[in-house]
């Protein structure tokens, strides 16, 4: 029974199934899959240039608390997201935790007719309509995250980000910074 | 008869004189990409993406018997280091208490580092070697990469005159700025480099240690015909690679399209899915744009480091081809 649940979580951590109900209720509850849950995604993430910040991978304890925070309206705000981002939510929740958003290893800027240099991160800035920054919020890690996976795969066949052998190491190596400096911004 | 002669001379010296210019740029980049390989050195250089962050690096690379080994040690902050040798490449992240070994993944043959044939490239480019310039102390051969139209970035490549190393780069974007730069500010080359410096001095014993066996390329490249096209693609660029994957992230498939004029290349990523998570309109990270836009029940998302317009005119041409 176990080793089942290992593969199903390997073959969705490797994107090869999807994320479905039984399987983020058996993370919930066996403890064993959940730090397995966590320690594939540290792999990935770090493979991929993603990790989280450091605290940020104890995630449950800090989704916890951010939902703690978060004003009661969440539980109504959550049926209005659609089912596909929730689930993709559910995965990042756990990986990166909904708590960490600015983490992203890649910044990216979103440009708008009215300012080109509006990003992602600004638009979270906090507002009285919980329910809309939730949403916003989650629609927001979402892009970014993917987004984020379409570089890496482009990197893996971007002739001028492979000039030299050290290129692609380059962003691991730089990353940890602009990680920091955002973070005590 | 003699002036018949001297007429054809004279009509062939430009062309003459370009194909001489060629094949010294030519042979500089072959120097590059063979030094790139071989040489031996400790090198201190700064790199830093649309002119926002600046970062410090400093990189050993070694070439011997035992094969390539590298070590890149970050310089700010908590010095994340990467050491790479033929069998692994190991990322030690004192940040993060962890060390992350990949196992050597076989040498990838696609994308060439750069391109050293030049005959696809140079309707779309125009190269000259400027003159000479100190970077870290060393003369320089200066190779400019000059786009003939507005669809591509530029290059300015800075490469050792004695040794071949690459040791400055600039991608210039459509209105001459600098998008991405990359520059050795200290560099000694050695004939042996000496083990200890391609070992780290970080005390990792009570790191967690992960490895990426775990992890597999789930995504293979597909010959069968596109059932998407690009209609529109600036003149030069040619399909590379069409693969079918899966994106980690959202658990989504994934089309990826790869076109490429030899030096710059560009992703159309297109998913059955139009729900939030896909952008619309532009993005850019660092040096790299990013446009996106949904038709049918399908989004269509083009990457590159390419001009917007770029971006935006190959993935607004995307269709779906009729059977």
């Amino acid at each position: 029974m176990s080793e089942q649940k290992y593969e199903k979580l390997s073959a969705v951590i490797d994107g090869e199934s999807d994320v479905d109900d039984k399987l983020i209720q058996d993370i919930d509850t066996d403890e064993e899959l959940g730090v397995r849950w966590q320690r594939y995604h540290l792999i990935r993430d770090a493979l991929t240039n993603h990790l989280p910040e450091q605290g940020a991978l104890d995630i449950s304890e800090r989704v916890a608390a951010a939902l703690k925070n978060e004003p009661t309206v969440l539980a109504p705000t959550r049926r209005r997201i659609s089912q596909k981002i929730m689930k993709q939510a559910a995965g990042l929740a756990v990986a990166a935790s909904v708590a960490t958003i600015a983490v992203m290893s890649v910044q990216t800027s979103q440009v708008t007719k009215n300012d080109n240099t509006t990003s992602i991160a600004r638009i979270e800035q906090p507002r009285i309509d919980s329910t809309a920054i939730t949403q916003a919020r989650l629609r927001n890690q979402a892009i970014q995250s993917k987004l984020s996976g379409y570089l890496v795969k482009h990197n893996e066949y971007s002739v001028s980000a492979r000039m030299q052998g050290v290129m692609p190491y380059m962003r691991i190596v730089g990353d940890a910074d602009t990680q920091r400096n955002r973070n005590d911004k | 008869m003699i002036n018949r002669l001297f007429l054809i001379a004279l009509l062939q010296l430009p062309a003459l004189v370009f194909a001489t210019e060629l094949g010294e740029v030519q042979k500089l980049l072959k120097k590059m990409q063979h030094a790139a390989h071989m040489q031996n050195y400790d090198g201190t250089f700064v790199y830093s993406q649309g002119g926002n962050k600046l970062s410090a690096m400093r990189i050993i690379h070694s070439a011997d018997k035992n094969g390539e080994r590298e070590r890149l040690v970050s310089l700010d902050s908590i010095g994340r280091e990467v050491i790479r040798d033929s069998k692994s490449v190991i990322c030690i992240l004192p940040d993060r208490n962890a060390v992350v070994v990949e196992k050597g993944r076989p040498p990838s043959e696609f994308p060439p580092p750069f391109p050293d044939k030049l005959d696809h490239l140079k309707d779309q480019y125009t190269f000259a070697i400027q003159g000479e310039e100190k970077v870290a102390g060393q003369w320089a051969h200066q190779l400019v990469v000059k786009p003939n139209d507005k669809f591509r970035y530029g290059h300015r490549l800075w490469v050792d005159k004695k040794t071949g190393l690459l040791l400055k780069t600039h991608l210039i974007n459509e209105q001459g700025k600098l998008v991405e730069q990359f520059m050795f500010t200290h560099i000694k080359y050695m004939t042996k480099v000496p083990d200890k410096l391609l070992k780290t001095a970080i005390d990792s014993s009570k790191f967690k240690r992960f490895a990426s066996d775990d992890i597999k390329p789930k995504s293979k490249p597909v010959n069968s015909a596109p059932v998407w096209q690009v209609t529109k693609l600036p003149p030069g660029f040619k399909r590379d690679l069409q693969r079918r994957l899966k994106m980690t992230a959202s658990h989504t498939t994934s089309n990826q399209l790869v076109y490429s004029d030899g030096l710059a290349s560009i992703s159309v990523f297109i998913e059955n899915t139009t729900d939030d998570s896909n952008l619309i309109d532009n993005a850019h990270m660092g040096a790299v744009n990013v446009h996106g836009k949904t038709f049918n029940n399908f989004h269509v998302t083009a990457v590159g480091e390419v001009p917007h317009a770029t971006v935006k005119m190959i993935s607004e041409s995307v269709v779906l081809k009729s059977k």
